[in-house]
């Protein structure tokens, strides 16, 4: 996945047809779930691109905390011992939060995702799971399985263009845990990390999604999906790990609601219109576009442009790290 | 206030040997303060001393801290089954002589 600034016309998507533009044929979690929490949602900040001006901290850490943890295993699975390993995710995750041009270190506003939190927070991690139960899977390439990319093609074609939808997104790691396949996913909070937290995964779009889609490409059933949940505090970081599962007619009841979804998105590309679900507004702590919806249409575009910033998301474009 | 001036043949006392917890302390965060602020290209990364693992043993030391802290905390006696850490062990966990 990518996010891209732009000032100007929207370039051509991968993930978008090149037939229609506004319409979305490559699904990840994020857009998807976008679409499911509120048609108007989705089109401001999928398809239009629009998102806040300042870069959110609670994503730049999720993004830095994982890259440095990835960079660990890559290490691990080149037979980097264990403290290399983790000198080298430090030395990655202070390197990153860089600022080389401004020549200091990334500042954030949010006292709990800081770079400072960041570095404790991989290294709690480390030092907790050095031993770790989970036994990252090596690839037949001799890479370990962490960021894998999935593209699955559903047996759904676009009515309006024909061309065939697509599920994709990344996967953090794949590992073993007592002789059963499993998937990871990483997650960052202020929250407790009790039973209420991990609750919020069952239902879950992307534990769903990434559990129907771990089942796919590993070509064989999985065990199901482990959240690695980390709240990280001002001055501490916990860590939790919960195993979250899904039966077989549950993700079926999944995919065929997905299917469902993206036909519908259909629908809204034909109008040139996505409605407000104005029943979610105050959901997921407020809406970032409720002062936009909240206005008379007729001035929405002018404030969009002057509140927003434009950031393409392109689940197809490959991230680097 | 004492009025007698300082002895030169006196041995030089080292600031870590005699100072107060609180002035190690000051020593570590000023430190880390240091390493944090410096360009990572430019951070030593060899060497028990280096800037690397100083900042890591930091943050050992700093877990241990923590650990040890919310153990104690939920030891309270409508905990009887949970056990204080004793001092001695939890001085030994957080050690900090080899961060300064």
């Amino acid at each position: 996945m990518s996010a891209i600034d732009i000032d100007g016309p929207i370039p051509q998507r991968l993930s978008f047809s090149r037939l229609r533009p506004n319409h979305q044929i490559a699904w990840d979690s994020t857009s998807l779930g976008a679409l499911k929490r509120c048609p108007r949602y989705y089109y401001y900040n999928i398809v239009q691109g629009y998102s806040s001006r300042s870069e959110s901290p609670h994503l730049r850490f999720g993004i830095e905390y994982n890259d440095a943890l990835v960079e660990y295993h890559k290490a691990r699975a080149e037979g980097v011992a264990y403290e290399p390993a983790v000198e080298r995710a430090v030395l990655y995750a202070l390197a990153h939060t860089w600022d080389a041009k401004l020549g200091r270190p990334w500042t954030s506003d949010e006292p709990t995702k800081t770079r400072e939190s960041l570095i404790r927070a991989v290294v709690w991690y480390l030092d907790q799971y050095a031993d770790d139960p989970l036994e990252t899977i090596v690839l037949a390439t001799g890479a370990p399985a962490v960021e894998l990319s999935f593209r699955i093609e559903l047996e759904l074609h676009s009515g309006l263009t024909g061309e065939p939808y697509v599920l994709c997104g990344y996967l953090d790691r794949q590992v073993s845990f007592v002789h059963q396949l499993w998937f990871t996913d990483r997650k960052t909070t202020k929250s407790a990390l009790d039973e209420r937290y991990f609750s919020q995964y069952s239902p879950n779009n992307q534990v769903s999604q990434y559990t129907f889609a771990g089942a796919v490409i590993s070509h064989k059933p999985i065990a199901g999906l482990i959240i690695e949940a980390v709240q990280v505090g001002v001055t501490f970081a916990r860590f939790q790990r919960s195993n979250i599962t899904r039966t077989a007619a549950q993700l079926e009841e999944w995919h065929k609601d997905a299917e469902i979804y993206i036909r519908q998105n259909e629908a809204y590309v034909a109008a040139d219109y996505w409605p407000q679900n104005d029943t979610s507004c105050q959901q997921y702590g407020g809406c970032p576009f409720l002062s936009i919806c909240g206005t008379t249409p007729s001035i929405r575009q002018q404030h969009l442009d002057a509140l927003f910033a434009r950031r393409i998301w392109d689940p197809l474009v490959v991230r680097e790290i | 206030m004492s009025d007698t001036p300082p002895n030169p043949l006196a041995p030089e006392v080292s600031p870590l040997t005699e100072a107060d917890p609180d002035s190690i302390n000051k020593l570590i965060a000023e430190r880390i303060n240091a390493i944090m602020n410096t360009a990572p290209l430019d951070l030593s990364i060899e060497g028990d001393d280096s800037d690397l693992r100083v900042l890591i043993a930091y943050h050992r030391r700093e877990r241990a801290r923590f650990i040890i802290e919310s153990q104690n905390k939920a030891a309270s006696p409508r905990a009887p089954g949970r056990k204080k850490v004793p001092t001695s062990v939890a001085d030994a966990m957080v050690a900090n002589a080899d961060l300064v």
